[in-house]
């Protein structure tokens, strides 16, 4: 097996362990809690977006 | 071969983890999956950057990407709450909505490709746009099945 493949595998191996526990989180919360969340996360991600183009200028 | 292996590998898991659930909940899933992935890819962003491996006209790119997929991700939020169960007569603003999702992530894939530089930033990157399309190949799943 090759570097790029082993990388690879890693990379993947490593998504599935974030998506578990991305799904292992979301299975305990309620259907208002899970867009609760999903609106924060989205804030989150344009914050961070917004941010980052600012630290550009 | 890869791309097709991470979305098999996020179909599967996510089917997995929402057997028994009714479909408002797995779309509302689906929407949650797709938000934490966008802070991931702006997360992913910003370290290619840091690292030279992107130019800085392609992360702003990416970053202007990433909030227009997070507002309509939000609208997307905004309607589900309005709904509270799917039927044939309300989801397809919904579906509307995860058809520009799917488009824009698209794009962001498209300007990812062409900007970083790096093959493993590269890779990351797209196995990162894949895993967010998996959660709206879901959605996009669910409102059919309604419909």
């Amino acid at each position: 097996m090759d570097v790029k493949t082993v990388n690879t595998a890693l990379q993947l191996a490593q998504l599935a362990a974030n998506l578990f526990i991305e799904l292992k989180k979301q299975s305990g919360l309620s259907n208002e809690e899970l867009l609760d969340m999903a609106a924060q996360n989205n804030a989150e991600a344009r914050d961070e977006a917004r941010k980052f183009l600012e630290s550009l200028k | 071969m890869r791309k097709s292996i991470t979305l098999a590998l996020v179909l599967a898991l996510t089917a997995a983890f929402t057997i028994g659930c009714d479909e408002y909940r797995k779309a509302n899933r689906a929407v949650a999956g797709i938000s934490s992935g966008l802070v991931a890819l702006q997360e992913a962003n910003q370290i290619a950057y840091r690292n030279g491996e992107i130019s800085k006209d392609g992360a702003e790119l990416i970053a202007k990407g990433l909030i227009d997929v997070s507002l309509l991700n939000d609208e997307a939020v905004r309607q589900l709450r309005g709904v509270k169960e799917l039927d044939a007569h309300n989801i397809d603003q919904i579906l509307a909505l995860a058809d520009q999702i799917n488009s824009s992530l698209s794009s962001l894939q498209d300007e990812g490709v062409l900007h970083i530089k790096s093959d493993s930033s590269r890779q990351r990157f797209e196995a990162s746009i894949v895993a967010v399309k998996g959660s709206v190949v879901i959605l996009r799943g669910i409102l059919q099945g309604v419909k």
